[in-house]
């Protein structure tokens, strides 16, 4: 047997120095993390980039933003980050408590027990067509009708501020731990360091909690971002925020969008008022702004029509499609829906040959 | 959904009454003040009636459980009076001061208006959140005036709390409440009801429907038992239990195939052929008398 020269890079890179629950973007040079849904990270380009900052503009009554960022600190506990809160809320272990629980890939492959008869070549074949479906190279699967056990987040290293008192003092607080050694980004690699992220999640900011919706406050929040970013590129952090845009103009939302990295805004539907093309979404997805550190362009995902959908154990981004188009009896329901084939829920019923 | 709120069925923490000049929501005020009352009680900070006023409509109900603060007489402290709008004035402080309660109690105000002419609006909702926070406090019932107060304000009101109640007017006599409840686990829902008030602060609610709103689509009518094309074929396309059994049993040609391929692979590509009856084999070889 011929042997030949080539010797495979080790898997640490470089410098052999690994940082948990990262990884090296496919497209730039950056480090990624993973946001906790792997639906998003696709969409973004494989994960959020280390020492950005992401804002989740919020929907109307903010339900989706939280559970965007109860994933966010999941993945943060399940990679063994360290996690940062700051909220208005006077109990902010609250939110720990309602962290969905890590699923374990078994249980999502056993519901394929059907052995294929005739198709068996495709068998052993992932079912993804889509890309935005295809399971997470880098992230966890999270149940979210199931939350994490106390077990499970206390060994992460959690820091919660109650905002009632000082918003200053977030800047501070962050900053201390920032400082902390293996935060850090180092200026040279040196082996053996132990390195860790910092999740920091501010959810409610901006809000009436926060400050008036005036000219001067958003400067001011503005202000706080500048800082925030300064900070995280500086060390090893990542921060998402949430604000509620729908209450400021939309040239403040501007402004305050400039300070940040990356900027997603929802958009739920309620219940009567949803086109029937909508009808599995619960929400739109818009990107306003993608994270675009090191380069002169940023990763555009292969769509920009995005919707969500929350399924009763995940939450869901999918790429916005019109249902099939049933010509069968359309001409009777005047135009009305028809439900597709395809759907998940008739799926079930009969196509029986 | 609003009889649920009246009666305590669903506790939300922070109400949110809005009116306009069409329609009063003073009625619908006193209402939740009197069911409440008789349970716990209640702080009522009025601005906008005397509490002279407000107790003679009251009426029949006990008096005992409300405490009044009395914003109206003089609220800027020209005659000296007892409660003012000072810069210092805040709910929760109000509250505190105010002795003997080891209870639950709710609180109840009639109208922010006349504090957000002397206060900023930040202070309102961080005093809105601090008295949230109060362990005791059981419920905050807040009535607004829509065309009263700045809408980026009544927006941020209506974000910090847990149910708005928008009350309309589309027609003479007929007084109609828009409900948007959220639920603790961040779900919304909207309910429309035709509410009528008794002259005992009785409130009678009926579902309305929207008029001119397109109905939703309707559910779609299960599909027919069988597809339409299958229904007038002279043959049978269906399969009864045992017939799909046997189906299941069937070995498939190509399995057959893949043990024979893994049959031959062990005995590596000899070809074995067994004669037929009509085979003529002989053993001899043809080739054995040749001289040469």
């Amino acid at each position: 047997m011929k042997r030949t020269t080539f010797t495979k890079k080790s898997g640490k890179g470089a410098s052999g120095v690994v940082i948990p629950g990262t990884h090296p973007s496919l497209h730039n040079g950056l480090l990624l993390v993973s946001t906790g849904i792997p639906s998003l990270d696709v969409v973004l380009g494989g994960g959020l980039p280390v020492g950005s900052i992401m804002m989740v503009e919020e929907d109307l009554f903010g339900r989706f933003s939280k559970i965007i960022l109860k994933y966010y600190l999941a993945e943060g506990v399940m990679c063994n980050h360290s996690l940062f809160v700051a909220s208005f809320e006077d109990k902010n272990e609250e939110i720990l408590t309602q962290l969905p629980k890590p699923v374990t890939k078994d249980i999502l492959t056993g519901s394929k027990t059907d052995d294929m008869k005739i198709a068996f070549r495709y068998r052993d074949l992932s079912t993804a067509t889509n890309s935005l479906d295809a399971p997470p190279k880098y992230g966890h699967y999270y149940d979210i009708s199931r939350t994490m056990d106390k077990i499970d987040y206390e060994h992460c290293g959690i820091t919660t501020l109650n905002l009632n008192k000082l918003i200053r003092s977030t800047l501070n607080k962050l900053n201390t731990i920032a400082s902390d050694i293996q935060h850090t980004a180092p200026k040279s690699i040196v082996a053996k360091t132990k390195l860790n992220i910092i999740r920091a999640a501010i959810p409610g900011l901006g809000s009436p909690l926060w400050c008036e919706n005036t000219e001067d406050n958003v400067s001011s929040i503005a202000r706080f971002l500048h800082a925030l970013r300064a900070l995280a590129r500086n060390s090893l952090m990542t921060c998402v925020v949430t604000v509620p845009t729908h209450l400021y103009t939309p040239h403040q939302v501007n402004v305050i969008r400039h300070m940040v990295d990356c900027s997603i805004e929802l958009e739920s539907f309620s219940k009567e008022k949803t086109n029937p093309v909508f009808s599995q979404f619960h929400g739109l997805i818009r990107l306003k702004k993608l994270p675009c550190l090191n380069s002169l362009v940023p990763f555009i995902p292969q769509s920009l029509d995005l919707g969500f959908e929350l399924k009763k154990t995940k939450f869901q981004i999918k790429c916005l499609h019109l249902p099939p188009d049933m010509s069968d009896g359309a001409a009777e329901s005047d135009g009305k829906t028809q439900k597709s084939p395809c759907d998940s829920n008739t799926l079930h019923r009969k196509l029986d040959f | 959904m609003l009889l649920k709120l009246l009666n305590q069925v669903e506790k939300p923490k922070f109400i949110v009454i809005s009116d306009s000049l069409d329609v009063t929501g003073t009625t619908l005020f006193q209402s939740f003040v009197t069911t409440r009352c008789k349970k716990t009680v209640v702080h009522v900070f009025l601005f906008e009636t005397h509490p002279k006023d407000f107790l003679t409509s009251l009426k029949s109900t006990n008096h005992e459980n409300i405490i009044i603060y009395d914003f109206y007489t003089d609220p800027l402290n020209w005659d000296d009076g007892e409660n003012t709008i000072s810069k210092s004035f805040v709910f929760s402080k109000t509250i505190e001061n105010h002795a003997c309660h080891t209870d639950q109690f709710i609180v109840a105000i009639d109208g922010v208006g006349m504090y957000l002419n002397n206060h900023p609006a930040n202070q309102l909702y961080q005093d809105l959140q601090r008295l949230k926070q109060n362990p005791q406090l059981e419920q905050c019932i807040l009535l607004i005036h829509s065309d009263e107060i700045n809408q980026g304000v009544k927006k941020s009101i209506e974000h910090l709390s847990n149910a708005v109640l928008n009350l309309r007017h589309p027609r003479n006599n007929v007084m109609v409440c828009k409900t948007i409840f959220k639920k603790p686990n961040g779900k919304m829902l909207q309910f429309y009801e035709e509410i009528k008030i008794a002259s005992d602060f009785q409130v009678s609610a009926m579902k309305w429907s929207l008029p001119n709103h397109n109905e939703p689509c309707e559910p779609i009518p299960p599909p027919s038992d069988e597809p339409s094309v299958v229904s007038d074929l002279s043959f049978n396309l269906k399969l009864s239990n045992d017939e799909k059994k046997q189906r299941g049993k069937l070995v498939m040609p190509y399995t057959q195939a893949k043990l024979a391929v893994k049959m031959e692979e062990k005995t590596s590509g000899e070809i074995i052929y067994e004669l037929d009856d009509v085979d003529d084999y002989d053993e001899e070889d043809p080739d054995d008398d040749l001289d040469f």
